[in-house]
């Protein structure tokens, strides 16, 4: 077998080996490699060892707080109740703000509905007392003229 | 253009008779040189009102002030009616005036109260004896030795301020 370091698919080999993803054939065929070629050898050690770590760490269990699902689904639920009274609050807040831009809309109009005019006076009541004024004072002559 | 010209001049004429200026503080009738006998003053225009108009009129003077004023219409409407009509065609004859000539009269009328009552009622007979003659006798009138020796400067010149509001002939 040709050395596989020596052309462009070398890598994909090697870690296929380790990966133990190689077809039969050529896995065997790698493996009679190894025996003359030391540098495969250790590319090859170095993917196992890389694999066998991973496996490690895969069966090692990781440490899990045991209320982890309690405390999550209490925020999970606190969140929902968060955004419900959000809601609850928001709707009739924004029906009122509607109602109130609605009603403030609707104002101007009656507003300016004309108002029924109250009859003016034929004469202001100054000019009624102006006149008595003067005629207090023409008074004065008597029958003069 | 002409036509613009009319229009616009039309219109200018019609907003100076419309104009509250024009006309103000005078009397129907006043616009001619003759009040009409049936001239009105403010006080038949307020009696011609109806109840509710004449309250909601009065309802705009303060309560003491729209008393005394009721209590003073009642005092003119107790006056023969004779009196009355006498103060009518002086009030619209006063009220034909320019305000400064207005103001005159009126001065003249305090001056003649401050007067003693025999100095008033000389001042009366000479009013009532001018009151039918044309103006120019009354100026002749006033100008004679008679009546400058009658009456003082100061009674002359009330007189004189009064003559305006005589009937005009």
């Amino acid at each position: 077998m040709r050395c596989p370091l020596e052309f462009d698919k070398s890598a994909e080999l090697i870690v296929g080996y380790g990966a133990r993803t190689l077809a039969p054939e050529a896995a065997a065929e790698f493996e009679l490699h190894l025996h003359s070629c030391e540098a495969c050898r250790k590319m090859a050690a170095a993917q196992k060892a890389v694999w066998a770590a991973l496996d490690a760490a895969e069966r090692r269990e990781l440490p899990v707080s045991p209320d982890f699902d309690r405390k999550l689904f209490q925020r999970i639920q606190a969140k929902q109740n968060r955004d419900w009274w959000l809601w609850r609050a928001l709707v009739p807040a924004t029906a009122c703000l509607a109602l109130a831009t609605l009603f403030l809309l609707k104002q101007p109009d009656s507003m300016s509905m004309p108002k029924v005019q109250q009859p003016q006076p034929a004469v202001q009541i100054d000019q009624v007392e102006h006149a008595l004024d003067d005629m207090d004072l023409l008074n004065q002559l008597g029958a003069a003229i | 253009m002409l036509v613009r010209k009319r229009w616009v001049v039309s219109a200018v004429v019609l907003a100076l008779l419309a104009s509250p200026v024009a006309f103000a503080r005078r009397p129907p009738g006043a616009r001619s040189g003759h009040p009409a006998p049936a001239a009105k003053t403010p006080i038949d225009e307020f009696e011609r009102m109806s109840p509710e108009q004449q309250q909601r009129a009065l309802n705009l003077l303060p309560p003491g002030q729209r008393q005394k004023l009721q209590q003073r219409l009642q005092r003119f409407n107790q006056l023969p009616s004779e009196q009355q009509q006498t103060l009518r065609n002086l009030y619209n004859r006063l009220h034909e005036l320019p305000p400064g000539r207005q103001e005159s009269v009126r001065s003249a009328i305090n001056r003649f109260s401050e007067q003693t009552p025999d100095r008033q009622q000389l001042i009366r007979d000479e009013l009532r004896s001018m009151a039918p003659l044309p103006e120019r006798d009354r100026e002749a009138r006033m100008a004679t030795q008679e009546f400058r020796k009658s009456f003082s400067r100061k009674e002359q010149g009330i007189i004189k301020d009064m003559m305006p509001v005589l009937p005009s002939h």
